[in-house]
């Protein structure tokens, strides 16, 4: 919480304590700070220790003080312009504090109004401003609360009894209450005090706390500190149910979130509604009240050795400490704050969507896309049905479709070629048209040929193919599992007839790729042909490659072609030379289809084009 | 017409107007197509699984105990329950094994076959352009072949440092050699040649798979009314 604060070493110690600490936190001793003036009363270090101001007399002094009396029928602003001219004899400490407890608004300045309020709740003024009731609500609490620690150390060891009989605690309430010595009977040192007294007295003092000093003589220092560490000081509330949110657990845990509604609520609450005690003590720190997590105790918490220091030493320190510790809570106050506006914001936004999600659509109707998918399907239907079906033999032949004429007419009867298929469903329209001729043709010439599959798929599409090439009697191809790790496992170990039987697999699951001639891939991917040419074609060079591929690989598989590795491959509609291998598709109906999808094309950019271009001109229109 | 043929043709018509009806919108027959064919291709795949690779090579081999074949099966055994384990959330470190097995082999297999069926064919092939005996035919410069080995030179050139001028740019680091500008220029255009043939690729199938699919209709049509 103090990351983004200053520090400043103390001159003692030579430790680092805040900015705006008055007294270093380790060795106690007057820091140089910026704020020292801020309700400070610097004292010479040898003064004698009858002379230090302690808590009385800082009030005594406040009281004493003038400029500290407010006057109700006057308005502020005159009160700040007499205060500047009649302050003559005003202490110079007191000329700052007042001039910082109005000119700034921060945390130190509301330290010094704190002092101030502190003096307007002694004349019972009645306050509308919510803050400084607030204020002055947890001053109080805080002296309540540093009294309290003060009386359970006390209570730790009971204190020695000085020459005249005076018990050590006894003489602390006579220094913190100077001014009821001679108004109650109960404080007069002069009177005999018995047993009963005290301990009437002692009950009367401590209140709830109180416990029988017999039973304190019979426990032990440590003991009796401990059961007081164990002892909650407020029973313990029932455990509330846990809440579910999404607010980071180290930023915001559930009981600071119940505190800081607690918070909220004591700030709104009328300055007349007595406050309880367990709600001031939420707001600082934990649900629960305890004042060791509140403040710091390091400080405050008089150790039953040091009681012989003396009380004015004590209420120094616990001036000092009290100083402190409001210092820390106000600090403490101002992330609550900022977190209370971030819990407030998420719990108001709890439940709510996510802006983007789940946001009604524009319920535009877009007929766009039926239209065009109509109007091509339409195209096409009437292509198909009216146009005639011409010979391919007028169609431009490309180069490696030229060159796979030439081979497949230059394969002996006496050569093997492997058939290698890979392609999925979608593509098997496009690919069997290409291929069922072709495997037409070799199985007319009369060669050996057999047939494996890389895809799952390509058993069932090979009965497609084979019968579109009208080849029912040939065995169906061999699912090879493993992709390109079954092509190198082809190319680097080939089965000889002997291993193929003694792993139980059918012997045509197994091609040895030395008996083969020439490769003929049918895929839909160039990723196979790579494959195939990666792992396969290096470690047989005599091996032939030649491809059946969809069209949309073709491009990718133009360089292997280019540069030696595939002899000649097939794709789209072009065809061969002779016009009985020509796929099964009407290329004429192919052109159209290629036509009107191009026009369509140019058209739907060019509308993308006018729609995008009409939302800038509306917005110039109305700038 | 056989019964079988026309109960498949109808199938078959009913399902091509399921998938069509996405023109309209994403609907419940789209979804019932897609999820059908999904659903029978890995119920198909499932079965094929079991027959052509776990019994075949796994359960087999196993079954016969002693052999080099029951022994080299325990490998994949011993994989596959690893990988098994990945279902676990205690065990599902081990199933990093086999995983780690498969990229390393599989890294390793892209590498080599990489460099040689590629890389080394693919810049030879640059300089074969460049042969005298390719560009020098017959006692003559044949400068059309000249032209094409340039243009082939120039466009690997261009490319590759269109990818180099990329990877300075996310650097924030520009060339202002004109030269070197143009060049990565002049990849860009041979990029976009490129993807450009590839989309015409893929339109072309897409129209042949359609006109394929249509064709096939029209014929069922045409075979129902005539008899």
């Amino acid at each position: 919480m103090t990351d983004g604060l200053s520090m400043q070493k103390c001159p003692k110690c030579g430790k680092e304590n805040l900015a705006y600490m008055t007294h270093c936190v380790h060795c106690g001793a007057a820091l140089e700070a910026m704020f020292s003036f801020d309700g400070e009363i610097d004292l010479p270090e040898n003064t004698p220790e009858e002379d230090v101001a302690t808590l009385p007399f800082i009030l005594e002094e406040m009281q004493s003080a003038p400029q500290l009396i407010e006057d109700d029928t006057t308005d502020k602003d005159e009160d700040n312009s007499e205060a500047q001219e009649t302050d003559s004899d005003t202490p110079e400490w007191l000329k700052r504090v007042r001039q910082r407890a109005q000119a700034e608004e921060d945390a130190s300045g509301r330290l010094t109004k704190s002092l101030n309020t502190m003096q307007e709740r002694l004349e019972d003024d009645t306050k509308s401003d919510a803050d400084s009731q607030y204020q002055d609500w947890l001053d109080d609490l805080r002296e309540k609360a540093e009294l309290k620690k003060a009386k359970q150390a006390e209570r730790l060891k009971p204190s020695p009894k000085d020459e005249q009989g005076v018990p050590e605690w006894l003489r602390r309430i006579r220094a913190l209450h100077p001014e009821d010595e001679g108004g109650e009977d109960l404080l007069n040192p002069d009177d005999e005090w018995t047993e009963e007294a005290l301990e009437e007295l002692r009950k009367k003092e401590l209140g709830d706390d109180y416990v029988p000093l017999k039973v304190l003589e019979n426990k032990e220092p440590d003991e009796a500190s401990e059961d007081d560490e164990d002892e909650p000081d407020i029973p313990d509330e029932p455990d509330e149910p846990e809440i579910e949110h999404n607010i980071p657990e180290d930023d915001l845990d559930l009981e600071s979130t119940n505190a800081l509604r607690q918070e909220e609520e004591a700030q709104a609450k009328t300055p007349e509604e007595p406050l309880s005690e367990e709600t001031g003590f939420v707001i600082v720190g934990d649900v629960k009240l305890n004042p060791n997590e509140v403040f710091d105790t390091q400080i405050t918490e008089v150790s039953p050795e040091k009681n012989d220091e003396g009380l004015p030493a004590i209420a120094k320190r616990a001036l000092d400490a009290d100083r402190e510790a409001i210092l820390q809570d106000l600090v403490i106050l101002r992330g609550q704050h900022e977190k209370v506006a971030l819990l407030k914001t998420l719990l108001s936004e709890e439940g709510r969507p996510l802006p983007g999600k789940n946001e009604e659509k524009a319920q535009r109707k877009d007929y766009s896309r039926l239209i065009i998918g109509l109007a091509i399907i339409s195209i096409l239907l009437l292509s198909i049905i009216f146009i005639p079906r011409q010979s391919s033999a007028k169609a431009a032949v490309s180069v490696p479709q030229e060159r796979f004429s030439r081979h497949l007419d230059t394969i002996d009867k006496d050569e093997k070629v492997l058939l290698v298929m890979s392609y999925s469903a979608a593509s098997a329209p496009e690919l069997e048209a290409l291929a069922a001729p072709v495997l037409q043709h070799l199985n007319n010439k009369g060669l050996s040929w057999q047939a494996i599959t890389l895809r799952m798929d390509g058993v069932w599409l090979a009965e497609s193919l084979y019968q579109q090439a009208k080849l029912e009697n040939h065995p169906a191809p061999v699912y090879i599992p493993g992709g390109q790790f079954a092509m190198l496992d082809m190319a680097l170990n080939p089965k000889s007839d002997t291993e193929v039987d003694a792993k139980n697999a059918p012997k045509e699951a197994m091609p040895n790729l030395e008996g083969f001639d020439f490769v003929l891939l049918l895929t839909d991917s160039s990723f196979t042909v790579r494959g195939w040419l990666e792992q396969v074609a290096p470690n047989y060079r005599s091996l032939n490659t030649l491809a059946i591929i969809s069209q949309k690989e073709a491009v990718a598989i133009q360089p292997y072609f280019a540069s030696g590795q595939i002899l000649a491959y097939l794709t789209g509609v072009g065809g061969l030379k002779e016009a009985n291998l020509m796929a099964g598709i009407n290329p004429n109906v192919y052109t159209v289809g290629l036509l009107s999808m191009v026009l369509l094309l140019i058209l739907g950019i060019s509308l993308r084009r006018v729609r995008d271009e009409q939302p800038k001109t509306e917005d110039g229109g109305q700038a | 017409m056989s019964p079988s043929d026309l109960i498949l043709g109808i199938v078959g018509l009913a399902l091509t107007v399921m998938v069509f009806s996405y023109l309209i919108k994403d609907n419940v027959f789209f979804g019932i197509a897609l999820y059908l064919l999904v659903g029978v291709s890995a119920g198909f795949a499932t079965l094929l699984i079991i027959r052509s690779v776990i019994l075949p090579m796994l359960i087999r081999p196993l079954t016969q105990a002693g052999t080099q074949a029951f022994y080299l099966a325990l490998v994949p055994l011993v994989l596959s329950v690893l990988l098994i384990m990945m279902f676990f959330k205690r065990g599902s470190r081990l199933g990093r094994i086999p995983l780690a097995f498969l990229t390393g082999v599989m890294a390793a297999m892209a590498l080599m076959g990489i460099s040689r069926g590629t890389l080394a064919p693919q810049i030879l092939s640059i300089f074969y352009w460049f042969s005298p005996g390719l560009v020098v035919g017959s006692s003559t410069i044949r400068w059309w072949g000249l032209v094409e080995a340039i243009a082939i030179f120039i466009g690997v050139v261009a490319v590759l440092y269109f990818f180099r001028e990329r990877q300075n740019k996310m650097k924030l680091k520009e060339s202002k050699t004109p030269v070197l500008v143009g060049l990565s220029k002049l990849g860009q255009v041979f990029l976009g040649i490129t993807f450009g043939a590839l989309f015409v690729g893929i339109l072309s199938s897409a129209l042949i798979a359609l006109i394929s699919n249509l064709s096939t209709i029209v014929e069922f049509f045409s075979t129902l009314l005539t008899g």
